[in-house]
């Protein structure tokens, strides 16, 4: 298994982590948290497309990820943490899922 | 689907006194109403709820998929111990109450504190609640119908067992929304530690010294009474005069005077000194403390004024006292004394003071009128009992309650207990007049705010009531031949006590080879199950005897410490059996203890007792 699925796996693990604490009104721990998570989502995606560049197909949409990820900012400034963890663990957590699928299709 | 009719029939199979409720008086609840209650779906097409309030909208579940937040939030509480208590804060839709109470064991229990009769009757009107509502051991209290069975689910399952096997959550939003019925519900939490912190610390200071007391008091008994000797005597609509010991005894004392032979005065021990000085003799005088100081009592050694006591008062103020006792209240041991010899054993609810023990009195009497005098249960300035005492106190345990004028006043933690308990009594009793004749202090929920000659024009005997002569003259509940079933029923009780200590001893041997047995056999074995068998029956046969319950407090002070910890559950589970044997081996350590503490006692009352009876023949 190639260290990209590593990371998208412990990605999806830390998203799940974090916004337990949210589901569970844990929010100071949560916040605390969250810096680190979002900058390893972002490294993430960044090499999931250093990935993609070299692939003749797209596997994972930026455009699609990038603006799911403004919906969970903007759902952060709103103070909805709720919301912002649904749409972490539901979509974000979705799209690494669905890039783990085809990735191990093309492995 | 008809949820609210399916929810109502849960309801009623196990939360009837709320079904009635509601069905009798909910539409006149309008406590913490909120501006509007919605729901809306989700994405997964399960029903959300939703509340605004103050302009604000309140998404009370997850917009993706409901379940799942619930049970993630409901994860983080452990139920590792047994007979657990959940308090929980607002109902909502029932989901993340559900998911709570699906971790449930049979012996623990959920109590939900729905602050707003809206948000609750919606949820019944819209969603299904009835995996929650038909769980037996979940309740749930609403705020303006039965948030008072709050208060007393906790003081009656809440105990020094399980008092660290408590969990308390809120809903989420809940505590932003209901801000100040969420202060109280926590008030009432604390309120409860407080009560039982309070209530093992009192039977540490008095557990030797209850049991002690109560075998030298059981001289007096020969020539005492009972407090129901005199129900056939007392009229009760002539009013009793509880006179406490607060600062504003002070301002009652001309009116007190001119009330002496027109109703029933009672004082409680604190005051007598100060209510003899000023020229007034009570009627009866009340003292329940094991340990009360003689200088609390009186510095006079000729006081003949009936003495209301318990079994277990002070020796030393029963033996300074040289006039007629009469038992209000005694422990299990006394009451199987009294029945054995014939007599109704005399039980009240005592309360934790003085003052809510005669109040006890007054209501086993049937007094139908009681005015409080003297029962200030705040500070006045810094004096915290008449004739200008000012106890040393501790600013950590100050507490601001409600006065009587509405305001703030500053009181103590062990007053606010009186002034719960005076409350809930109160509420007991709706036929009754309360009356509180103090112009400043706190209030006493259910009281009549009157002065105290008004008290007396309003209900005050017209003829003078001749309650001392009755007292005299009343013959004493013991005659010769009762007295003989004490001194046997004592005698039996000293076989007794050899008894239990042989088998606490077996017990104790039983624990060591249990354990031995278990650190051979992790997983069991007819041993363990043969040993387990024997011990349980040693339990049985021990708790069945009267003297156990003499020893009680005794043993409770010896173990306290670890009684709280009884419930807890190791994740090893060898580990947590041979702790709990262990544990069980220093309970019976302390029964046999508590033996060999009262054994000779009981011994040396008995060859009182045989004096006196002798020279009664």
């Amino acid at each position: 298994m190639g260290e990209l699925s590593i990371t998208v796996n412990e990605t999806i693990q830390a998203v799940e982590e974090v916004t337990a604490l949210f589901y569970q009104q844990n929010n100071q721990e949560g916040m605390r948290m969250l810096e680190l998570l979002i900058g390893r989502i972002v490294d993430t995606v960044s090499n999931i497309q250093q990935y993609q560049a070299g692939l003749e197909r797209e596997v994972f949409s930026v455009k699609v990820f990038n603006d799911i990820l403004s919906k969970a900012l903007k759902a952060m400034e709103q103070k909805d943490m709720i919301l912002f963890s649904d749409i972490l663990f539901y979509e974000i957590n979705s799209m690494f899922r669905e890039f783990l699928i085809r990735y191990f299709e093309l492995y | 689907m008809d949820f609210y009719n399916n929810n109502m029939k849960y309801l009623k199979r196990n939360q009837s006194n709320l079904y009635e409720k509601i069905y009798n008086a909910a539409e006149m609840v309008t406590i913490n109403a909120v501006d509007q209650v919605d729901k809306t779906a989700a994405n997964n097409g399960e029903n959300i709820l939703l509340i605004e309030n103050r302009e604000k909208k309140y998404r009370m579940n997850s917009c993706y998929n409901p379940t799942h937040e619930a049970s993630i939030w409901a994860g983080q509480f452990v139920l590792n111990k047994l007979n657990t208590m959940i308090s929980m804060f607002g109902f909502g839709n029932g989901l993340f109450a559900t998911k709570i109470a699906d971790k449930l064991n049979k012996e623990d229990y959920l109590f939900i504190y729905e602050p707003s009769y809206m948000i609750f009757d919606f949820s019944l009107h819209h969603f299904d609640l009835s995996e929650l509502l038909k769980k037996r051991n979940v309740l749930i209290m609403v705020e303006g119908l039965n948030e008072f069975d709050f208060h007393m689910v906790l003081q009656n399952t809440v105990t020094i067992t399980n008092m660290f096997s408590q969990i308390q959550c809120v809903h989420p939003y809940y505590e932003e929304i209901f801000e100040e019925s969420y202060l109280n519900f926590w008030k009432e939490i604390r309120d409860k530690m407080v009560y039982i912190q309070t209530s093992v610390n009192t039977e540490i200071k008095f557990g030797e010294v209850a049991v002690t007391n109560c075998l030298k008091n059981l001289k007096y008994l020969k020539d005492s009474n009972t407090l129901t000797d005199f129900f056939p005597d007392i009229n009760r609509d002539i009013p009793a005069i509880l006179v406490a010991a607060g600062p504003s005894v002070k301002e009652n004392l001309e009116e007190l005077k001119k009330a002496k032979g027109r109703a029933y005065l009672f004082v409680v021990d604190r005051i007598l000194d100060f209510i003899l000085d000023n020229g007034i003799e009570p009627d009866f005088v009340v003292t329940v403390d094991p340990m009360k100081r003689i200088a609390d009592f009186s510095k006079r050694d000729n006081i003949t004024i009936p003495l209301l006591a318990d079994i277990s008062c002070n020796t030393k103020i029963m033996e300074m006292h040289k006039g007629k006792k009469i038992f209000y209240n005694g422990n299990e041991f006394s009451s199987f004394m009294y029945r054995e010899a014939g007599v109704n054993p005399p039980s009240l609810a005592l309360g934790a003071s003085v003052a809510t023990a005669a109040f006890s009195a007054c209501i086993a009497l049937g007094i139908k009128n009681i005015a409080f005098v003297g029962q200030d249960l705040a500070y006045d300035g810094d004096f915290t009992h008449a004739g200008g005492v000012a106890e040393k106190f501790d600013y950590v345990k100050d507490i601001y309650v409600e006065g009587i004028d509405g305001e703030k006043v500053r009181s103590r933690y062990d007053w606010y207990q009186f002034i719960q308990w005076f409350n809930d009594m109160i509420a007991l009793y709706p036929d009754y007049n309360f009356i509180d004749t103090k112009s400043k202090g706190a209030k006493i929920t259910g009281t009549i705010q009157m002065p105290l000659s008004e008290v007396m024009n309003n209900y005050g005997a017209l003829q003078p009531i001749p309650i001392r002569q009755i007292v005299d003259e009343k013959p004493s509940s013991f005659d010769d031949e009762k007295f003989e079933k004490v001194e046997k029923f004592l005698s039996d009780s000293c076989k007794e006590m050899r008894y239990l200590k042989k088998k606490a001893k077996e017990a104790i041997d039983l624990c060591d080879r249990q354990i031995s047995e278990y650190n051979e056999n992790p997983n069991g074995s007819d041993i363990t199950r043969t040993i387990f068998k024997k011990i349980s029956r040693i339990n049985r046969a021990l708790n069945k005897k009267p003297t156990y319950s003499l020893l009680d407090g005794f043993i409770t002070a010896l173990t306290a410490k670890h009684m709280a910890t009884l419930y807890e559950i190791n994740e090893d589970d060898l580990m947590d059996k041979i702790e709990t044997y262990n544990k069980s081996k220093i309970i019976y350590q302390a029964i046999i203890d508590a033996v060999n503490f009262t054994l000779p006692k009981m011994k040396d009352t008995i060859k009182i007792l045989d004096q006196e009876l002798e020279e009664s023949t």
